[in-house]
């Protein structure tokens, strides 16, 4: 009997054991990883370390890209103004004419032809001073001999007489569209040509007519100005009116830049003379100017293809620092030199960044942004920002030393003429640093 | 004999289970803060009777269940007796400090032992029960950025403990003096976890240290009179070896890589104390038990310090009472035991030069469950308190539950009688 008792119990136990847990468990509300319990600083300290540090070696240079694709711009640049660093910079603008339609009434009449630019809002350097534009006849097709793209350093012949100019102060930010009234004998010359239907086509328009060229006024000192490329607001048009029952009836034919044919019949041709002695140093993309041999300055130039080339040489000892860790945060603060720039010389609010190989070809164009960071400036203290978190895991990571390298370049880089100065590694004051966040989460016992 | 095998690898596949509903139930075993420290919260629930006295047994003289706090006591398993005892426990914790209070259950699996007699004079036993216990989830602890002024705000969890599984032998010298053997098998892990965020970087490591040990202790206890006792313990130091297991994973601008998987390292060891403990207990009027046990554990000397707590000497003072109207009455209220206690715990652990001490009252019930054997249904509730509000520690006050079922079965009667 009494046996038979405890037997039952024991059959009874697993039950038991399971129900006893259930019935408290189903008390317990919260789980243990929802706590919310802040125990003091005193009570506990965390087990992982974590240093910043910005002593790591950033190694800036200044390279000069060949030449930069401007058939691939995105706005017309013209325009000429005398910089302190980089000289004498200038951009014309050439390119081949598409007409919108052939077809002229016999009855009608010429009335005049005038070349309209559409300011797209970008400029550089001061535009309270005048500025000209002269526009060419070319002599010869906006076309590279082996068919390829067109770049900066492209060059064609023009006719020597003004097809037209203007001078004018550029009010880029209200978008004023320029009228440029041109020589009356372009425009009756087409008019009959149309008229007479001995054009018909592009191809027998661009024979007579090969294009023009948007240059700046040779003594210019002002800014460089963007015009809109699109087909609405930068254009040739030509009058011409039929006389009607009443009065006559006004019509025109447009002829839009050309970005439409294959290769573009378009490009910006950039340049600068007489930059200061360190610039005229790269006569090839591979010589790199290091910063410590031009007074610890690099340079960065668009449209031209100035750029900053930054390396980590020394990125590894990183790992000299007691105990197991790995960075957390890498931040690149760019100092720009002081006095490099002005409310004319203005800074952008951003740089794109690029990776270069060890013949500085650009290979790839990376995600991050390095941005304008003017919260202190009323201090002096303005920088570009850069988090360069996963590029600095990259290299640690790394085993075999590459050569690549970053470039920073403005983004849009064949569209803009923006130049900046940035204080390399070893300026006194004002230096651009690597801030790394690193953490420790295994300190080494001795 | 047959029989008797048959029960034992019963014991042992019960013993597996049990340790695999242990780990199971490992997310909440425990949820003090205080766990942080060390091998986590040293477990002073026993089996049996005593979890109702205070935790008071050295010198609890007991034929009729498993007194593990005595390994000398294993000697009084009488003939054709077989003891078994399993415990839950289920501990409901509200800790607090100067800013912020929690509440939490948690629960847990106990105990799992058995005794029995080898020979005349000589017993053994086998216990299995937690040693200590990892459970605390910790946000916000900020630390500073070496080299700015800044801070950074983690969080901390652990989980894990160690289980102490332990060979017991009691041997009769003579008729009023009794010594035990006890080898303890120190085993079990303790995994922490650590995460934060600086800027938009988020770093998380998981340590899992796994400890394990052998420790050696000694038993006496000594009948002063037929219903005084007196006892004590000993329990050697010994160091646990551990190994390190990390895991660390981070996220840098929205990908995730892996900073470590599974590096194996040896973590410190851990040293554990001596431990010395006396104790005395007294029949009056056959109904009336009292105990009282004084332990000194020697932390000091283990040289050990955490980050922020170092280690000291410790001492418990307990005692505990127990009423039973009437042993051998046939009626069942007659032969429920009533039991009281309270514990005393000046802490091992001192934070900031405070240390962490403790108190439990204890109350109990043991309800006979046959009239033939000694089986108890074992109930107890405890409320304890631990730590103070000081702008430094945590103040805890818990209420626990046990539940005991110390089972006697009697083995090879029936033969006899035939």
């Amino acid at each position: 009997m009494k046996r038979e008792t405890i037997h039952k119990v024991l059959r009874l136990l697993p039950s038991i054991i399971i129900l006893f847990p259930m019935v408290f468990a189903a008390c317990d509300e919260d789980a243990i990883d929802s706590s919310e319990f802040v125990a003091g600083e005193v009570f506990t300290e965390s087990n992982i370390r974590v240093i910043q540090i910005d002593t790591i070696t950033v190694e800036t240079s200044t390279v000069k890209f060949d030449s930069l694709i401007t058939s691939q711009s995105s706005r017309v640049l013209v325009g000429k103004y005398v910089d302190p660093e980089f000289g004498t910079v200038r951009s014309a603008s050439y390119f081949e004419l598409l007409p919108t339609t052939y077809t002229i009434d016999s009855e009608a009449e010429f009335d005049s032809i005038a070349m309209y630019l559409k300011l797209d809002k970008y400029y550089y350097n001061d535009t309270l001073k005048q500025n000209t534009i002269q526009i060419k006849e070319l002599n010869e097709a906006v076309k590279a001999y082996n068919g390829d793209d067109l770049y900066n350093t492209g060059s064609f012949t023009y006719k020597e007489e003004d097809l037209g100019t203007l001078s004018y102060t550029p009010r880029p930010i209200s978008s004023d569209s320029l009228e440029i009234r041109l020589s009356d004998s372009l425009g009756i010359d087409i008019f009959k040509e149309f008229q007479e239907k001995s054009i018909t086509n592009l191809a027998e328009f661009n024979v007579h007519f090969k294009g023009m060229a948007l240059l700046p006024g040779e003594t210019d000192d002002g800014s460089i100005i963007g015009f809109s490329l699109a087909a609405e607001n930068s254009y040739m048009r030509l009058y011409f009116s039929t006389a009607g029952e009443t009065e006559r009836l006004s019509n025109y034919i447009d002829f839009t830049i050309n970005t439409t044919s294959s290769p573009t019949p378009f490009f910006n041709q950039i340049t600068t003379e007489d930059p200061n002695e360190y610039l005229k140093t790269l006569t090839d993309k591979e010589i790199e100017l290091k910063s410590a041999n031009a007074e610890d300055r690099s340079f960065i130039q668009s449209g031209v293809g100035i750029a900053t080339r930054i390396q980590f040489p020394h990125i590894k000892s990183i790992y000299d620092i007691p105990g197991e860790g790995t960075i957390l945060n890498a931040v690149l603060k760019l100092k720009p030199t002081a006095q490099s720039f002005d409310d004319h010389l203005i800074l952008r609010d951003s740089l794109s960044v690029y990776l270069v190989d060890v013949n500085n070809d650009l290979t790839e164009q990376l995600s991050y942004i390095a941005v304008l960071n003017r919260d202190n400036q009323e201090f002096n203290d303005i920088y570009y920002e850069l988090s360069l978190s996963s590029y600095i895991e990259k290299l640690l990571v790394t085993e075999r030393y590459t050569g690549e390298a970053l470039v920073l370049l403005p983004d849009n880089y064949n569209s803009t003429v923006d130049r900046f100065i940035l204080n390399g590694n070893n300026s006194s004051d004002y230096s651009t640093t690597l801030e790394l966040t690193y953490s420790i989460y295994d300190e080494v016992e001795n | 004999m047959m029989k008797l095998k048959t029960k034992i690898l019963l014991f042992i596949s019960g013993l597996i289970s049990i340790s695999t509903f242990v780990r199971a139930q490992s997310e909440g075993l425990t949820s003090s803060p205080y766990s942080l420290y060390g091998l986590g919260v040293i477990n002073q629930t026993s089996i049996g009777r005593s979890n109702g006295l205070g935790y008071t047994g050295i010198g609890l003289k007991t034929e009729t269940e498993i007194n593990n706090l005595n390994p000398a006591n294993f000697a009084l398993v009488p003939q054709n007796s077989f003891f078994y005892d399993i415990g839950v426990t289920s501990e409901y914790n509200n800790y607090s400090n100067a800013g912020t209070s929690e509440g939490r259950t948690s629960l847990n699996f106990s105990n799992f032992a058995f005794a029995f007699r080898i020979t005349e004079g000589l017993g053994a036993g086998i216990t299995m029960v937690p040693y200590s216990d990892v459970g605390y989830t910790l946000v916000g602890i900020q630390s500073n950025i070496e080299g700015t002024t800044e801070f950074f705000e983690s969080n901390v969890a652990g989980v894990g403990g160690l289980s102490d599984l332990r060979l017991n032998l009691g041997y009769e010298i003579v008729d009023n003096l009794r010594l035990g053997l006890s080898t303890s098998f120190l085993f079990g892990s303790i995994e922490e976890n650590e995460d934060f965020q600086i800027t938009s970087s988020y770093f998380q490591s998981t340590e899992t240290t796994n400890y394990r040990g052998i420790r050696l202790g000694f038993g006496l206890q000594y009948d002063l009179l037929e219903n005084m006792t007196i006892g004590s313990t000993l329990q050697f130091p010994t160091v646990l070896e551990g190994t390190l297991e990390r895991y660390a994973t981070k996220n840098l601008d929205g990908v995730d890589i892996i900073v470590e998987d599974n590096t194996t390292a040896d973590a410190s060891s851990f040293t554990m104390p001596l431990e010395v403990g006396i104790g005395l207990s007294g029949t009056l009027y056959k109904s009336l038990t009292l105990s009282a046990d004084y332990k000194k554990n020697y932390w000091g000397t283990t040289e050990q310090s955490e980050n922020l707590g170092s280690y000291v000497d410790q001492d418990i003072y307990a005692f505990g009472l127990e009423y039973i109207r009437s042993r051998d009455s046939y009626k069942l209220s007659h032969r429920i035991r009533y039991r009281a206690g309270f514990n005393y715990d000046n802490g091992y652990l001192a934070i900031g030069n405070t240390r962490v001490n403790g108190f439990n009252l204890t109350t109990g019930i043991g309800i006979p469950l046959s009239t033939g054997t000694n089986s108890l249904l074992n109930l107890s509730y405890s409320y304890g308190s631990k730590g103070q509000i000081q702008n430094v520690l945590v103040k805890e006050d818990y209420h626990l539950l046990t539940l005991n079922l110390s089972l006697e079965d009697l083995w090879f009667r029936k033969r006899k009688i035939n």
